[in-house]
């Protein structure tokens, strides 16, 4: 399971500051003008997409959610458990 | 063996994220009102950099009265000007500098938070924003009375999304007075905070 985030309206300065404070380990990226959240037709944020990408090349989404949750342990259950892993 | 890969990906404003998944104090999206696309700036500069800036003692959400004297000799200063409570923009603007507080430690700086709205409106808006580290001072009587001074008070009556660096000695080294629509980035803030140290 690989994690990734993207910064909406965050320009690199921005996402680069987040990721040195909160020592994030995983891939974060700049979303600055919204091009990532209005391609994939999101109204609001935070936004969860699970994706599963198959070995040849296609992906499926297993889950989508808006809005934040309040302990990640139960969020990272219900994601291992949405995407047939657990 | 099966070789397929889990994505989780996630999207947010980084302050609202994290607002919403560590403290979990976020302004309601149902409660924002979204006046559209507005005209870029719409006032004109009564200051320029190198200009001291108008001393101003102006009424805190916390209680008390804020001054620029009370920071003269100590600290450099950083005024954060958002047009409006209850705003799309302006409720993303401070959070996000909620995360921030050591680079403005590193320069010396404090940070002061200003808009137009009453203290009341005031104080129900930044509730929603966790605990701000940084005074949000009222220019709401005489009505935008700081903001007009300085220039940056629109003919709508709202003040414009602007920020001013002043030095120890009370001169302004920087003025932004950015795209009302856009929030600026917290780099612009670093950048000019660094040249301050020259």
């Amino acid at each position: 399971m690989k994690l990734i985030g993207i910064g909406v309206t965050n320009d690199a300065f921005e996402v680069e500051y987040f990721r040195k404070t909160y020592n994030v380990p995983f891939p974060l990226f700049e979303d600055e003008d919204s091009v990532i959240l209005e391609q994939l037709g999101i109204k609001a944020t935070p936004f969860f997409i699970g994706v599963k990408i198959n070995d040849d090349g296609t992906h499926q989404v297993f889950y989508t959610q808006l809005g934040g949750f309040e302990r990640a342990y139960e969020f990272l259950d219900l994601i291992l458990k949405q995407s047939g892993l657990k | 063996m099966k070789r397929n890969i889990y994505l989780i990906l996630f999207t947010g404003v980084i302050s609202v994220f994290l607002m919403r998944t560590i403290v979990l104090s976020e302004v309601p999206k149902e409660d924002i009102y979204d006046p559209g696309i507005l005209k870029p700036t719409d006032s004109v500069l009564k200051v320029k950099v190198g200009d001291p800036l108008p001393d101003f003692k102006l009424p805190a959400v916390s209680g008390g009265e804020v001054s620029l004297s009370q920071f003269l000799g100590k600290n450099n200063v950083v005024i954060s000007f958002v047009p409006a409570a209850w705003t799309p923009v302006c409720s993303d603007q401070w959070p996000g500098y909620n995360i921030a507080k050591e680079l403005f430690d590193k320069y010396d700086a404090v940070l002061l938070g200003i808009t137009v709205d009453n203290i009341p409106t005031l104080y129900a808006w930044t509730n929603h924003m966790g605990d701000l580290w940084f005074p949000v001072l009222s220019d709401f009587w005489p009505h935008g009375g700081f903001s007009r001074k300085l220039g940056i008070l629109r003919s709508d009556g709202v003040s414009e999304r602007a920020l001013f660096i002043v030095d120890k000695k009370g001169i302004i080294r920087y003025i932004g007075v950015h795209d009302i629509n856009k929030r600026p980035s917290l780099g612009d803030i670093a950048r000019e905070l660094k040249k301050l140290e020259k």
